[in-house]
C-alpha cells in the first residue's frame, strides 16, 4: 500500500533446484532513489527481523521453498511497507519506500539488476516505466507513451506530432497494439497528435522490436504491450492533470479492503469548448472532440486465484456545423474503440501458473458528407467497423535450468468492409452499395520455452503455429522463434535472433496525414497474409562509473516482408466516398508487394543518479517494390530515414526542481515531387482542332519518393515543480515544445499563386508553450 | 498567482501559431524531354503536337517550348505504308489530311519522330476495334421563362465488358457550323459508366434565349477511346487539381508518370465516334 517503486528482482542465482530460498532485500528513498539506512525489515515465516545498512541492503534471509510469508518495513521517516511475499526462486527485491511527505506516481520498477539488460534473455526490446513518460518533454504538455517510445532507436514516426509509428522499416500498420493483452485497431486522438493510451494508468509498457516471443502474433513489425494498473486495495486515490487541450482523472477505490477494487480513469479534451464549431461565410469551421474512459475491476479472490475485469473506450469526433439554417454543409468522422476483457490468472504451484482472457472488442470509423442548400439534399455516408471475440490461454511453467509458456489462442473477427450510401433528391438518385460482412476464424498455438544450457549460455526457442481462414481460402503459418543469449561476464553479452511473423489484415492508410481514415482489410483469395522474416544480432554491455550504472546496446537487423500492401497510385480513402471502391474492390485500388529493411541501432543509457537518460541512434534503410507501382522499380517508402538521433535528459535539481529535455534528429522523409512540365491539349473531341489555349499542365513526376525533404530536429524542454500541501501533492510543468522554433517541414507544396511554379513547405509546430498541473488528493 | 501570470506571460508571447513558407527548395534538376501529344480518329486529319517539357518553377511557354523543327512519320503497321506531317502554320502542330493516309478502324500506327539533338521517338497505337453505337436519345423539354431546355435520355451499346481498355465519351456534334445545343455533360458519364443510361441528372443542354419556335436537328456522336487515351486522360482530370502534387494535402494518392512515348512524354492514341441525329421541338 505504502509502496512507491516496487521491483522484483528476478535474477537467478542457481538455477538448480533447492530446498531453501535466498531473499535479499535492498531499501530505496522512493523520492531520491538513494538507499534508505536504519530501516527495519521484519519477515513472519521464519521469523527474523533486520536492519538495512548504509547501502539499504539487509543481511541474507532464507525461507523455505513453498511457505507463506510476509514482509514488513518500517522507518521513522516513511511510510510503512507490508506485503505477503511469494517468490518460488532465489530473488533481489528492491524496495522503495515512500516518504511521509507523499508522491505522485505509484509505479512498478522494471529495472532490477544493474547489470539486467547483460543477464536477461530478451533482445531488441524496449521498456518503460511511468516516470519515464511522465518525465519526457511533449506537445501541449500531454505525456504519451508514443511520443517517449519514439526517442527510442529503431522507432520513428511517421510525421511530426503523430502517434503512428514505424519500427524497423514497417509500416504503422504492422505494429500489435495491444492494451491489457487486447487488440487496438487504432491508438489515434485528435488527427494522431495523441495516442490513446491514458499515461495516468500505466504500469508496464514494453515495445518489442524483433526476437518476438511466441506468445505475440499477428503483426510483423513489433509489439507493443501496455499494461494498466489495478486500483490500490487500501486506500481511495484521486489524482488528476489539468492541461490545455486536454484534463484527465483517475480514482481508486477499495470496495473491499484487499479483495476488490475499481480503478475509472477518463480523458476529455476541452478543444470543442476553446474553439467552438462556427461557420464562416464561406466555409464551415469543424469541431474537433475526442474522449476516452478505462474501467478496471480487480478481485483477489484467493491467494492463488485472481479476477479482472477491464473496460475501454474511445471516441473521436470531426464535424462542421451547418453554414446557416437553410445551407447545410456538414461533413463528420467519427472513430472509436471499445474493449471488455475479463481475465483469470491463477496460481498453481511453484512451478505451474495459469492464466486465461476473453475479450471483446469493436473498431468502427464512419463518414458523412451532407449538403442541402436550395431545397436539393445530398448526402454520402460510409461506415467500417471490425470485431473481435478472443479467448487465449496460457500456462507459464518452470523447473531447475528451464522455464517456458504454452498457449493456445482464437479469434472470431467480424469485418464490415464498407458500406457506402448516396442520395440526391434533386438527382432523385440513391445508391447503396453494402460490402459482404467477412467473417474470420484464427486459431494459434505457441510454445516458447528457454534453456539455459550452461551458465553463459542461454537458448530460447519457441514456435507458433496459426490457423487462418478468410472467405473460401485458408492459411497455415509456421513461425519459429529462435533466440540464443551468450554472457561473456557479468558485464558484456551477445544475443542474437530469428523470428518469423504473419500478418492476417492488412491496413489501406492514407499516403498523407495520419487522419485515422483507415480501412482495415483481412487476407483474402486475391490478397494473401503478410510474412516478415526478421534476423537480429546484438551486443550489451552494463558498466557503473561512480555509482552510476550505464548500459549501452549495439543492435544490427535485416528484415524481409513479403504481401505487404498499399493503395495503388492515385487512389486514397477519398475513393471510400465513390462508387470505385465498390466497383473495383479491395483489390482494384490496392497493390500487394515486399519491402525489405535493414539497420543498425545503437542505445546508451545512464540509469540512476541526478541526471538520468539516454541517447539512441539508428542508422537504418527500407525498400519497398510494388508490380503496379514506380513501373515495378525499387523505392524508399516516405518513412525511410537515413540518420535517427535521439537524445533524452532529466535532471533532478532538487526535491522540488526538475528540468527535462529532448532532443531529436532524423534525416528527411523521401517524397515524390514532379521534375516536369508540360501542356497537353484539352481534348473535347468536339472540335475539329487541336485548341491551344485550353490546357491544363501535367507535372511528370518520374520515380517514387525520389525527394527528400530537409532534416527534422527539434528540442523540448520542460520544468517541473512539486510541491506538498495539506490536501496532498501537486506538480506544475512548464514546457516549451521546439525550443528554438525550428521551421521543419511538415508537408511540401507546390505554389502556383504568382504564376510560376514553386515548392514550398509548411511548418505547423512553431515554439509552442505549454502547462499543466498534476495533483494527487490525500485521502487517508 | 504568479504561476498564473507567469503562464499568461509565455502564453502571450509564444502562443500564435503561424504558417512558415519557405521558398528556398530546390527542385531536382531533370534533363527536358520531347512531349509528343497525338489523338488520331478516321475522318479528321491527323495531328500530332511536338513540344519540349519544361523544368518545375520555369515558366511554360508555348513558344519558346515548341518544336518547330521536328521529322514527324506515321506509319500503318498493318499495311507498311507510311506518311510525313508537314508542320502547321500553329506552333508545334504537325498534320496531314486523310485523303492520301486513311485512319482505319482495328489497324495499328507508329509513330516515329526525329528531333536534332534528342533520341530518335517512338509510339505504337491501336485504334480501336469497335465502335459502341447509341441504341435510343429521347429528349425531355421543359419551358421556363428565358426559354426552352432540353434533357437527352441517352441509351448506348457497350462494346466490352474491360473497363480498363476502353473509354467512352458523349458529344454534340455542330450542324452548318455552331452546334444547336449548348451544355455539358457530367464527367462522370465520360469517364465511368458502362452500357450507360445517360439520364436527365447526367447531362444539361439549353436552347438559345429566344422563344423561335423552330425545329432543330441535333446530331450527338458517341466517342470509343482506346486504352491510352484512358488512361492519359484520368492523369489528366487528376493533374487539373494541383493538391495531388502535395504529398499531404487533401490525402490524395500521388499520380504516377504515365506516357506511351518512348524517350518522351504524352501519348498516341486513337478513337471512333458513331453518330445519332435526333429531332428537337420547341
Amino acid at each position: 500500500m505504502y509502496l512507491l517503486f516496487f521491483g522484483l528482482l528476478s535474477s537467478v542465482f542457481s538455477l538448480n533446484a533447492q530446498k531453501k530460498i535466498l531473499i535479499q532485500i535492498s531499501v530505496f528513498d522512493s523520492l531520491t532513489r538513494e538507499p534508505v539506512e536504519g530501516a527495519f525489515v521484519h519477515f513472519t515465516n521464519p521469523k527474523k527481523s533486520f536492519s538495512s545498512d548504509i547501502s539499504g541492503k539487509i543481511k541474507p534471509y532464507w525461507m523455505g521453498y513453498y511457505d507463506e510469508n510476509q514482509l514488513q518495513i518500517k522507518h521513522v521517516n516513511y511510510r510503512s511497507f507490508k506485503s505477503d511475499l511469494f517468490v518460488l526462486k532465489d530473488t533481489n527485491i528492491a524496495i522503495f519506500l515512500r516518504p511521509y511527505f507523499s508522491t505522485l506516481k505509484e509505479v512498478v520498477v522494471t529495472a532490477k539488476k544493474y547489470n539486467e539488460i547483460v543477464t536477461n534473455h530478451e533482445m531488441s526490446t524496449v521498456t518503460l516505466t511511468a516516470k519515464q513518460i511522465q518525465n519526457t518533454p511533449s506537445l501541449a504538455g500531454e505525456k504519451d507513451l508514443i511520443k517517449t517510445l519514439l526517442l527510442m532507436p529503431g522507432v520513428k514516426s511517421e510525421t511530426e506530432g503523430s502517434s503512428s509509428f514505424n519500427v524497423r522499416g514497417g509500416g504503422s500498420d504492422q505494429n500489435l497494439l495491444l492494451l491489457n493483452g487486447v487488440t487496438l485497431y487504432s491508438s489515434n486522438h485528435l488527427f494522431g497528435f495523441l495516442s490513446t493510451f491514458n499515461s495516468d494508468i500505466i504500469q508496464d509498457v514494453k515495445l518489442i522490436k524483433g526476437a518476438f516471443p511466441a506468445q505475440y502474433g499477428g503483426r510483423l513489425s513489433s509489439v507493443l504491450d501496455v499494461s494498466t494498473k489495478e486500483a490500490d486495495f487500501e486506500n481511495l486515490k484521486i489524482s488528476g492533470t489539468v492541461g490545455l487541450i486536454a484534463s484527465r482523472l483517475t480514482i481508486e477505490a477499495p470496495v473491499m479492503t484487499n479483495k476488490l477494487s475499481v480503478l475509472l480513469a477518463g480523458r476529455r479534451t476541452y478543444i470543442d469548448f476553446l474553439f467552438p464549431a462556427r461557420s464562416s461565410p464561406t466555409e464551415p469551421v469543424p469541431q474537433f472532440v475526442f474522449n476516452d474512459l478505462n474501467a478496471k475491476i480487480s478481485w483477489k479472490i484467493n491467494p492463488n486465484n485472481k479476477l479482472s475485469l477491464f473496460l475501454y473506450s474511445d471516441r473521436d469526433k470531426i464535424s462542421t456545423p451547418p453554414l446557416d439554417s437553410t445551407n447545410i454543409k456538414n461533413y463528420t468522422l467519427l472513430w472509436k474503440n471499445q474493449i471488455a476483457t475479463l481475465a483469470w490468472n491463477r496460481y498453481i504451484n511453484p512451478n505451474f501458473s495459469w492464466s486465461s482472457q476473453g475479450s471483446f472488442s469493436d473498431y468502427t470509423m464512419f463518414l458523412e458528407n451532407k449538403e442541402a442548400k436550395s431545397g436539393n439534399y445530398m448526402v454520402d455516408t460510409f461506415e467500417t467497423s471490425i470485431r473481435d471475440l478472443s479467448l487465449k490461454s496460457t500456462l507459464d511453467y518452470q523447473k531447475n535450468n528451464f522455464e517456458g509458456k504454452l498457449g493456445i489462442s482464437y479469434n472470431y473477427r467480424i469485418f464490415n468492409p464498407g458500406g457506402y450510401f448516396h442520395f440526391d433528391k434533386n438527382l432523385k438518385q440513391s445508391v447503396n452499395f453494402t460490402y459482404p460482412l467477412n467473417f474470420i476464424h484464427e486459431f494459434s498455438f505457441f510454445s516458447q520455452n528457454s534453456l539455459q544450457i550452461s551458465p553463459a549460455f542461454n537458448a530460447n526457442l519457441g514456435l507458433r503455429a496459426g490457423w487462418y481462414t478468410g472467405g473460401d481460402k485458408t492459411y497455415f503459418s509456421p513461425e519459429p522463434r529462435v533466440s540464443l543469449a551468450y554472457q561473456f561476464n557479468e558485464k558484456s553479452s551477445i544475443k542474437t535472433s530469428f523470428t518469423r511473423m504473419q500478418q492476417n489484415v492488412h491496413l489501406l492508410t492514407n499516403p498523407g496525414l495520419g487522419v485515422p481514415m483507415d480501412l482495415w482489410i483481412p487476407a483474402n483469395n486475391a490478397i494473401p497474409p503478410e510474412i516478415a522474416n526478421q534476423w537480429s544480432i546484438g551486443y550489451f554491455r552494463a558498466k557503473k562509473i561512480e555509482g552510476s550504472v550505464f548500459h549501452f546496446s549495439a543492435e544490427a537487423y535485416y528484415k524481409t516482408m513479403n504481401g505487404v500492401v498499399t493503395y495503388k497510385d492515385g487512389f486514397s480513402s477519398n475513393d471510400l466516398l465513390s462508387e470505385t471502391y465498390f466497383k473495383k474492390g479491395w483489390a482494384g485500388i490496392s497493390s500487394v508487394g515486399s519491402s525489405n529493411a535493414y539497420g543498425m541501432e545503437l542505445f546508451l543509457e545512464k540509469k540512476t543518479g541526478r541526471f538520468t537518460g539516454w541517447c539512441g541512434y539508428t542508422l537504418s534503410w527500407v525498400k519497398q517494390r510494388f508490380a503496379d507501382i514506380n513501373n515495378g522499380e525499387e523505392f524508399y517508402p516516405r518513412f525511410d530515414k537515413r540518420h535517427d538521433l535521439s537524445l533524452l535528459v532529466n535532471y533532478k535539481i532538487n526535491e522540488k526542481w526538475s528540468v527535462n529535455t529532448s532532443w531529436v534528429y532524423s534525416s528527411g522523409q523521401a517524397i515524390t515531387l514532379p521534375n516536369q512540365a508540360y501542356r497537353p491539349p484539352e481534348f473535347t473531341f468536339m472540335k475539329p482542332n487541336i485548341p491551344v489555349n485550353e490546357m491544363v499542365t501535367i507535372f511528370s513526376t518520374g520515380k517514387r519518393n525520389d525527394f527528400r525533404m530537409i532534416p527534422f530536429h527539434r528540442l523540448n524542454i520542460s520544468v517541473q515543480h512539486t510541491k506538498m500541501h495539506k490536501w496532498g501533492q501537486g506538480i506544475f510543468e512548464f514546457g516549451l515544445y521546439n525550443a528554438y522554433n525550428r521551421n521543419n517541414p511538415f508537408y511540401y507544396f507546390l505554389d502556383t499563386q504568382t504564376g510560376t511554379v514553386k515548392l514550398k513547405s509548411m511548418s505547423i509546430f512553431p515554439l509552442l508553450p505549454s502547462v499543466s498541473y498534476s495533483f494527487l488528493l490525500n485521502t487517508h | 498567482m504568479r504561476y498564473i501570470l507567469l503562464v499568461l506571460s509565455f502564453l502571450g508571447l509564444f502562443s500564435c501559431v503561424r504558417e512558415n513558407l519557405i521558398d528556398t527548395i530546390d527542385f531536382p534538376k531533370t534533363e527536358k524531354k520531347i512531349v509528343v501529344i497525338g489523338a488520331i480518329s478516321m475522318g479528321d486529319s491527323i495531328q500530332v503536337r511536338v513540344s519540349k517539357s519544361s523544368g518545375i518553377g520555369e515558366l511554360y511557354n508555348d513558344t519558346e517550348n515548341a518544336v518547330n523543327n521536328a521529322n514527324v512519320r506515321l506509319i500503318n503497321l498493318t499495311t507498311n505504308e507510311s506518311v510525313e506531317l508537314t508542320r502547321w502554320k500553329r506552333n508545334s502542330l504537325y498534320s496531314v489530311s486523310q485523303k492520301n493516309f486513311k485512319i482505319k478502324m482495328a489497324e495499328k500506327y507508329q509513330l516515329v519522330i526525329n528531333v536534332p539533338n534528342y533520341p530518335t521517338i517512338y509510339s505504337v497505337c491501336q485504334m480501336p476495334t469497335k465502335a459502341a453505337y447509341f441504341e435510343s436519345i429521347l429528349i425531355h423539354t421543359t419551358k421556363n421563362s428565358k426559354g426552352y431546355n432540353w434533357y437527352p435520355f441517352f441509351t448506348w451499346k457497350d462494346i466490352t465488358l474491360d473497363r480498363e481498355s476502353t473509354g467512352y465519351a458523349i458529344i454534340f456534334k455542330a450542324i452548318n457550323g455552331n452546334p444547336v445545343l449548348s451544355g455539358m455533360i457530367r464527367s462522370i458519364q465520360e469517364r465511368d459508366r458502362v452500357n450507360g443510361i445517360c439520364t436527365y441528372g447526367d447531362s444539361f443542354f439549353t436552347n438559345r434565349d429566344e422563344n423561335s419556335g423552330e425545329i432543330y436537328w441535333q446530331t450527338f456522336g458517341l466517342v470509343t477511346y482506346n486504352d491510352v487515351m484512358k488512361k492519359f486522360f484520368q492523369i489528366r482530370d487528376l493533374s487539373e487539381d494541383i493538391n495531388h502534387y502535395s504529398i499531404l494535402s487533401d490525402f490524395k494518392g500521388i499520380i504516377p508518370e504515365y506516357t506511351n512515348i518512348q524517350n518522351g512524354l504524352g501519348f498516341f492514341g486513337g478513337y471512333v465516334v458513331t453518330d445519332k441525329t435526333v429531332l428537337i421541338r420547341e
